[in-house]
C-alpha cells in the first residue's frame, strides 16, 4: 500500500489512535486498494460478503432492496467503513452499496485478517475490541431510537422512516440523509 | 455435558486450541440453576459473563411501569449472556432468568477483563468469539428491522417478544421490534 501513516490517520483517526506505528504499518501493508467507478455496486444486498472496506475517497449510497422495493438509507463518505460485521462473521450483505462518484476503498478480506491475527495478534486484538465496542454502541443507539418508536406510530409513514433510520444508524453512518 | 466436552464440541469454540480451552475452563465455574433463577437484574453491576451449556435463559427489559418486564430474547446453549455491560463498563442493560433447569458456566468479571483486555493469542481467539456473538446479535436486529421496513405500511408497531430469526415459525416472522441485550 502506498498510503502514508499520516494520510491514513487523518482519514481514520479511531483506528490510528488505537494502534502503534508498527501495528499501523502492518495494517497498511495488509490493506488492498480497490477502485470503484461511479455507478458500480460495491455490495449487493443479501450477497455473501466477508471483507471490510474503508472508504478512502468518493461517495457511496446504501439502500435496501427487496423484490420490487428499494429503500435508500443514506450516503457513505470517506472515513466511514462498510462490511465491518462480515469481517469476523461472514454473511449476507446488509445493504446494497453503490458508488455515486468514482471511489477508492481500502479492502481487508477475512483471510488477510486471519493471517494478521497469526502474525500481529496485538493489532487484531485491538481491532476486535474496537469493533465489539462499535457494535455495542450501535446496538445501544438503535435501542434508544426503538424506545421512541411508539411516539412515531401516529405519524403517517413514521414507523417505516424510523426503522430505516435505525437501520442506517446500525450500519454506522451519520443521520444526514437517512 | 461437562464444560470441557462442551468447549471441545461447540462450533463457537472451534478456533480454540486444546491449551486455550484448558485455560478458559480453569477460569470458569459450572453450576446447575433451577427454573426461575435470576442471574442478574437490569441496572445491576456486572460481575460475570455467562455461557449457557444446556437449557434456556430469558432476557427481559423493563418497558415502563405499565408494561413491566418484557421478554425480548431467549438464549440457548453456546450463547453468552451478560456481555454488553462488561465490555461497555456500564450497568446491566437487561435482566436474565432461567427458563426451566439450566446449566451455565460463569466467568468472573475480573477474569473476563484479564482475558478480554489482553493482546495475547488466547485473548485474540476469545475476542473473536465475543465479536462473533455480537455480530450475530447485530444480524438478528438487522433481520428484524428489514422485515419491518419492507412489511410496514404505516402499521402500528408490534411489540411481541423477539426470539431470534432461527427459532421463529413462519407465522412469527414479521414485525418483531423489541430486541435483546445481555
Amino acid at each position: 500500500m502506498v498510503i502514508s501513516r499520516d494520510d491514513f490517520s487523518s482519514c481514520f483517526p479511531d483506528i490510528a489512535g488505537n494502534t502503534d506505528d508498527g501495528e499501523l504499518d502492518a495494517l497498511l501493508n495488509a490493506l488492498a486498494l480497490r477502485r470503484l467507478p461511479a455507478g458500480e455496486n460495491l455490495l449487493n444486498d443479501g450477497d455473501l460478503t466477508s471483507s471490510l472496506y474503508l472508504v478512502w475517497t468518493g461517495m457511496l449510497v446504501a439502500y435496501l432492496e427487496d423484490e420490487n422495493v428499494s429503500v435508500e438509507l443514506g450516503k457513505i463518505h470517506p472515513g466511514q467503513s462498510v462490511g465491518e460485521i462480515s469481517l469476523f462473521q461472514p454473511g449476507p450483505a446488509t445493504a446494497t452499496v453503490k458508488a455515486l462518484t468514482d471511489c477508492s476503498l481500502l479492502m481487508l478480506p477475512k483471510e488477510i485478517f486471519t493471517a494478521l491475527a497469526r502474525e500481529h495478534p496485538a493489532l487484531t486484538s485491538k481491532l476486535l475490541r474496537m469493533h465489539a465496542k462499535m457494535i455495542i454502541d450501535r446496538l445501544n443507539a438503535a435501542d434508544e431510537l426503538l424506545l421512541g418508536a411508539e411516539a412515531m406510530q401516529a405519524r403517517p409513514g413514521g414507523m417505516k422512516k424510523l426503522f430505516a433510520r435505525i437501520y442506517y444508524k446500525l450500519l454506522g453512518y451519520e443521520e444526514d440523509a437517512a | 455435558m461437562n464444560l470441557s466436552e462442551f468447549l471441545h464440541t461447540a462450533p463457537e469454540f472451534s478456533g480454540m486450541s486444546v491449551g486455550d480451552i484448558a485455560s478458559l475452563e480453569k477460569a470458569m465455574m459450572v453450576r446447575d440453576y433451577p427454573d426461575g433463577h435470576v442471574f442478574f437484574s437490569e441496572g445491576g453491576s456486572p460481575d460475570a459473563l455467562y455461557l449457557i451449556i444446556d437449557g434456556e435463559v430469558a432476557v427481559s427489559h423493563l418497558k415502563g411501569e405499565e408494561r413491566g418486564y418484557v421478554v425480548i430474547k431467549r438464549m440457548h446453549a453456546g450463547e453468552f449472556f451478560g456481555l454488553m455491560a462488561l465490555i461497555d463498563h456500564t450497568r446491566r442493560h437487561a435482566s436474565c432468568k432461567a427458563v426451566g433447569k439450566v446449566r451455565v458456566a460463569s466467568l468472573p468479571s475480573t477474569a473476563f477483563a484479564l482475558l478480554y483486555e489482553s493482546n495475547s493469542r488466547l485473548s485474540n481467539r476469545f475476542q473473536l468469539i465475543i465479536a462473533r456473538q455480537l455480530a450475530r446479535d447485530f444480524r438478528s436486529l438487522v433481520t428484524v428491522l428489514r422485515q419491518n421496513i419492507f412489511a410496514l405500511d404505516d402499521e402500528p408497531i408490534n411489540t411481541m417478544a423477539y426470539q431470534g430469526p432461527e427459532r421463529r415459525s413462519g407465522s412469527d416472522r414479521r414485525a418483531h421490534v423489541d430486541r435483546r441485550k445481555g
